[in-house]
């Protein structure tokens, strides 16, 4: 009997563990306009050719985006990150650590978002997997 | 030797057939250095643009300019073979005829589509989930709504041909049908038919009869809703046919084939479908025969079946106020809910409302037909709209016939018995339109009807059409207190519609 708890306790830790990790989230990508970007995503990874600038504390004002470049090695949460992507890599203009390049050269806009439905279809093959090994 | 339980055995096999899907493979946008599209050529490129976007194939780069021709195809197929490519500022995209450049400097990022493992077994599982649900939800629909349906005897079975008086869900809406019997072979000088109670309703059949057509081989025979016979030597398939997003249904809708319609929803305001339509008239034409081939979707009997939840107990009630009202005033709330199929015709003076079809019913496609009146039609084109609420319509074919009308011979055919599963003979009630009704309120209800063969007419090929009338109640039992503040919005046009759409956006689509 005390082996089975013993059992059951292991397994209850493991699922708790697969669901905090499930819980973490499958991420996707989402394709958004430079100006409807989330207020919460307060930095800007802007890719050009090879070059790629962390930007924060960016303005969208007459159609040109302005911002400070971090000059420090950077630890950004994807969760808080938009990533736009500029052409030409001349259409960039730095000027110090103010970095401008006008909206009509950014291409694209994108960032990661949590996939709720993709993060749920995870825990629930996680949870087949786990029931088929542990059945009870 | 190790045993293992059912469970783990289902659950192997679930395991099994989410590997073999993950193999079949699920895509995902990544991003590729710009320098390796060279090693694309060959593929569909997306060019986007900030505010422009191209479809083209055959791209060559050269010289730093990627070049390729414009090219309105249908995605392709594999979505490996997809290269998007994102440039800016738009002014750098160059046309040319069919010919789109862009410098290379100007491409911002390049993605193509890789299998992703992880996602791929995702997504099986959901759609494994997924179908599973659907299966239960088709089985939980035919319990809970339709009409009456038909099967024919062949000589060795029993086959189901259709169901009869769709939508004639209360009394004013009693109808007048006609089924082709495309199985129904003499049997022992007999035509033999069933009709079955499958599902919670209450059936009331007034009258079935058969309709006899002896032709020429090469002509089709078929019955408008008012009981008319048309001849049809030579159906024309549609010059164009688009949904009301613009997208090409001509594929879907020239052939009675397995590529079928169903209307696309996206997160608009739209709430009808429009399938707009152009075939080619002949000179002379003044009349058209608009041939059909469809049903109607399970979705619309499952949100029916949501709606009337919504009475809670007052189901009942509600029910005898529509038996109160005219058919008129229940035709025009379901036509305002976008129920039947909606036929306008675009004349000189503009686009005229022309007739509508009848709901189908969802178990079995049924060809139909409507004579359309083109006195108001010059030109080469005769230019229809197919209206429909959306996802309310399932539709497999789209035709029109302009011939003249072909010798035919017509035998109406009483029935000569009609017993019911007590061995018990119904005939009285079925045998004339009067107020007798086989009422058949039990889903084990079945009655046999027989109706003696006439001689075959040499050289010519028989046609046999089922001529039925009834209504039906469909069986409930909601509970709670109703929200009459927010039934009352249902009278309003598109209401049902937009509550359709609403649920369908929840439960199966998130994005857009």
């Amino acid at each position: 009997m005390l082996h089975e708890d013993g059992l059951w306790k292991a397994l209850k830790t493991v699922m708790f563990l697969i669901l905090a990790v499930t819980a973490a989230g499958c991420y996707t990508l989402r394709t958004a306009a430079i100006s409807s970007i989330p207020q919460k995503r307060n930095v800007v990874m802007l890719h050009a050719d090879d070059s790629l600038w962390a930007v924060s504390n960016y303005t969208l004002s007459d159609g040109i985006l302005t911002g400070q470049i971090y000059q420090d090695s950077l630890k950004i949460k994807k969760l808080k990150v938009t990533h736009l992507y500029a052409a030409p890599v001349s259409a960039v203009k730095i000027d110090g650590t103010r970095l401008t390049v006008p909206a009509g050269n950014i291409a694209k806009t994108d960032y990661w978002v949590i996939d709720f439905w993709l993060t749920l279809g995870g825990a629930a093959v996680i949870a087949i997997i786990v029931f088929t090994i542990f059945p009870f | 030797m190790q045993k293992y339980s059912e469970y783990q055995k289902t659950v192997a096999l679930f395991l099994a057939g989410l590997i073999m899907f993950t193999f079949s493979g699920c895509y995902t946008l990544k991003g590729i250095h710009k320098g390796e599209m060279q090693y694309t050529a060959g593929r569909y490129y997306y060019i986007h643009g900030v505010n422009s976007a191209y479809q083209i194939n055959n791209a060559v780069l050269s010289n730093g300019v990627l070049t390729g021709s414009i090219t309105y195809l249908p995605e392709p197929h594999k979505k490996k073979d997809i290269v998007h490519i994102y440039v800016a500022p738009d002014s750098v995209i160059k046309k040319d005829g069919n010919l789109v450049s862009i410098p290379f400097e100007n491409i911002a990022k390049a993605e193509i589509n890789k299998v992703d493992g992880a996602q791929t077994m995702i997504i099986s599982t959901a759609i494994a989930a997924g179908t599973l649900f659907a299966i239960a939800l088709i089985w939980l629909l035919a319990k809970e709504g339709s009409c009456p349906f038909i099967y024919s005897e062949d000589g060795s079975s029993a086959r189901f041909e259709g169901e009869i008086y769709s939508g004639a869900t209360a009394i004013p809406l009693e109808r007048n049908d006609y089924l082709p019997l495309k199985s129904i072979k003499p049997v022992d000088g007999l035509y033999k038919i069933k009709l079955a109670n499958e599902v919670k309703e209450i059936q009331n059949t007034n009258l079935t009869e058969l309709l006899v057509f002896d032709h020429s081989p090469e002509t089709a025979i078929m019955v408008d809703k008012y009981g008319k016979t048309h001849t049809l030597t030579d159906i024309k398939k549609p010059l164009s046919a688009t949904d009301c997003y613009g997208r090409s249904l001509k594929a879907e809708l020239s052939g009675y084939d397995s590529l079928r319609y169903i209307s696309q929803v996206l997160r608009d305001t739209i709430l009808k479908d429009t399938i707009s339509l152009s075939f080619e008239k002949p000179h002379n034409a003044t009349s058209a025969k608009l041939v059909v081939s469809g049903k109607n979707t399970m979705w619309l009997d499952f949100m029916f079946v949501k709606f009337t939840d919504l009475f809670g107990n007052r189901y009942d009630n509600w029910k005898e106020k529509r038996n109160e009202k005219s058919q008129e005033e229940l035709l025009k709330w379901s036509f305002d809910q976008g129920m039947p199929l909606a036929v306008y015709l675009e004349t000189d003076s503009g686009l005229k409302f022309a007739d509508y079809y009848n709901l189908p019913g969802p178990m079995a496609d049924k060809a139909d037909i409507l004579n359309l009146d083109l006195s108001g039609v010059t030109g080469d084109k005769v230019n229809i709209s197919l209206v429909a609420g959306l996802l309310f319509w399932d539709i497999d074919f789209v035709g029109m016939d302009f011939s003249d009308g072909q010798k035919v011979v017509k035998t109406v055919l009483p029935l000569s018995s009609a017993t019911d599963e007590n061995s018990k003979s119904v005939s009285e009630l079925l045998l004339r339109d009067d107020d007798l009704y086989l009422i058949q309120p039990e889903v084990t209800n079945e009655t046999s009807v027989t109706f003696h063969v006439p001689p075959p007419v040499p050289g010519m090929s028989r046609s046999v059409i089922l001529h039925s009338k009834g209504n039906y109640e469909i069986l409930r039992d909601t509970k709670g207190k109703p929200d009459i503040a927010y039934l009352k919005t249902f009278l309003e046009p598109g209401a049902f519609t937009r509550f359709s759409k609403e649920h369908f956006l929840q439960y199966y689509q998130k994005g857009n």
